[in-house]
């Protein structure tokens, strides 16, 4: 069973820049930067397993080294175990990468794209999935 | 050694016979012509590859248009269309400021019940009289009549409208009226009337493979009518979830609100 993991010291967060075309391909975004992807790694501090968008709250390092709290937005419960992530796929203190769009307001909530869970392996919300405001 | 051979050639008759009705039951199913429809059955999810057409989609010319050659608009229809605020698209505005019934959640109608949240699949179940489409977006049913009956002549208004259907061969032909006013076509705020008049044109092109080609009738909206062409991928093992568009408005409001918060 995974317990609470101390952070090492040095973590910090990783951006990473994607062109992403047409923008047009992105849905329902309006609140959501979609010309970029960005990269965070974190802590998972809380999942809510729930409609429209499972949320995944994380702790991440920004460069100074302080913590920052993001909440990552997913599909819905339904839609994720039909892709095979389950209530139980992740728990306080798993170590996670989540690559998604910003909110556009500095409201640090990231769409989610694709994540990579404690074990390495990963999983990519393809379009098509339903994100609730279509 | 004539009785062994006689016995020896009914031996061989009756495997031949046995292994062609072997062959027949896993072989593909086959194109329904007497009509009954069984091969419809199953759960289809919207197909994200897109179209075949020589042009690439996007998945918003998937997922929000029905196509992307709409015909003009009639005046009454051009006005309506500049009124509607979708949440999506090029025309996108946030959620709060969407005037999309879909987002209080008001039935999403026909044809775009097949538009809403392209994840999400629908059930079609045949019984005597009646094709059964089972959307999980809200649980919504539309009950396809065909058993021979004509649209009634009074009909109320209805949000699904009346739906009656006939066999052409393996395509299951569906002609519905009698809708209201309150829907859009599709999540950019294509507009329809009252005297919207839908033909589907439903056919199992093969085992995993189901295509709907629309017309879409309505003198008062459009010109003239115009086509779309859908395409839908079966999900064998899927079974009809829950979704509740309610409580998905109101657990997301929290989030929404942040969204929207000024920088």
């Amino acid at each position: 069973m995974r317990g609470l993991r101390i952070l090492p010291p040095a973590l910090a967060a990783t951006i990473l820049l994607f062109s992403s075309v047409p923008v047009v391909a992105h849905h329902g975004a309006v609140s959501y930067d979609i010309t970029k992807m960005i990269t965070f790694k974190g802590t998972v501090t809380r999942v809510q397993w729930m409609n429209p968008h499972a949320e995944i709250e994380m702790d991440v390092n920004d460069a100074a080294g302080k913590t920052q709290k993001y909440t990552v937005e997913s599909i819905s419960p339904l839609s994720l175990t039909r892709i095979g992530w389950t209530q139980n796929s992740l728990k306080p203190g798993d170590q996670i990468s989540v690559t998604g769009n910003l909110s556009k307001n500095g409201t640090h909530i990231i769409r989610l794209k694709k994540i990579v869970f404690p074990a390495g392996n990963e999983l990519t919300i393809h379009s098509g999935e339903d994100y609730a405001d279509q | 050694m004539r009785k062994w051979l006689a016995g020896s050639a009914v031996a061989s008759i009756a495997l031949l016979i046995v292994s062609s009705a072997l062959l027949a039951r896993t072989a593909e199913p086959q194109a329904a012509a007497s009509g009954s429809g069984a091969d419809l059955t199953g759960v289809w999810r919207r197909s994200r590859r897109p179209p075949n057409d020589g042009h690439r989609y996007t998945y918003y010319e998937l997922a929000a248009t029905l196509t992307s050659q709409v015909p003009p608009m009639t005046p009454w229809g051009e006005a309506k269309y500049k009124a509607a605020k979708p949440n999506i698209g090029p025309r996108g505005v946030p959620l709060s400021q969407s005037n999309d019934p879909l987002t209080k959640c008001f039935p999403p109608g026909v044809p775009r019940l097949y538009l809403v949240r392209v994840g999400q699949p629908l059930e079609i179940m045949i019984v005597p009289g009646r094709v059964i489409m089972f959307f999980e977006y809200d649980h919504f049913v539309r009950q396809i009549f065909t058993d021979g009956r004509q649209h009634p002549q009074d009909l109320t208004p209805s949000w699904m409208g009346d739906s009656i259907g006939r066999w052409e061969g393996d395509t299951l032909v569906v002609d519905t009226v009698g809708f209201n006013d309150k829907t859009w076509l599709d999540g950019d705020g294509h507009p329809h009337s009252d005297e919207l008049h839908l033909v589907e044109r439903i056919r199992r092109i093969s085992h995993d493979t189901m295509t709907i080609d629309f017309t879409i009738e309505d003198p008062k909206a459009y010109t003239k009518p115009w086509e779309a062409h859908t395409v839908f991928d079966l999900e064998p093992g899927w079974n009809i979830g829950e979704v509740v568009c309610v409580d998905d408005n109101a657990n997301f409001l929290e989030t929404k609100k942040k969204l929207e918060s000024p920088k």
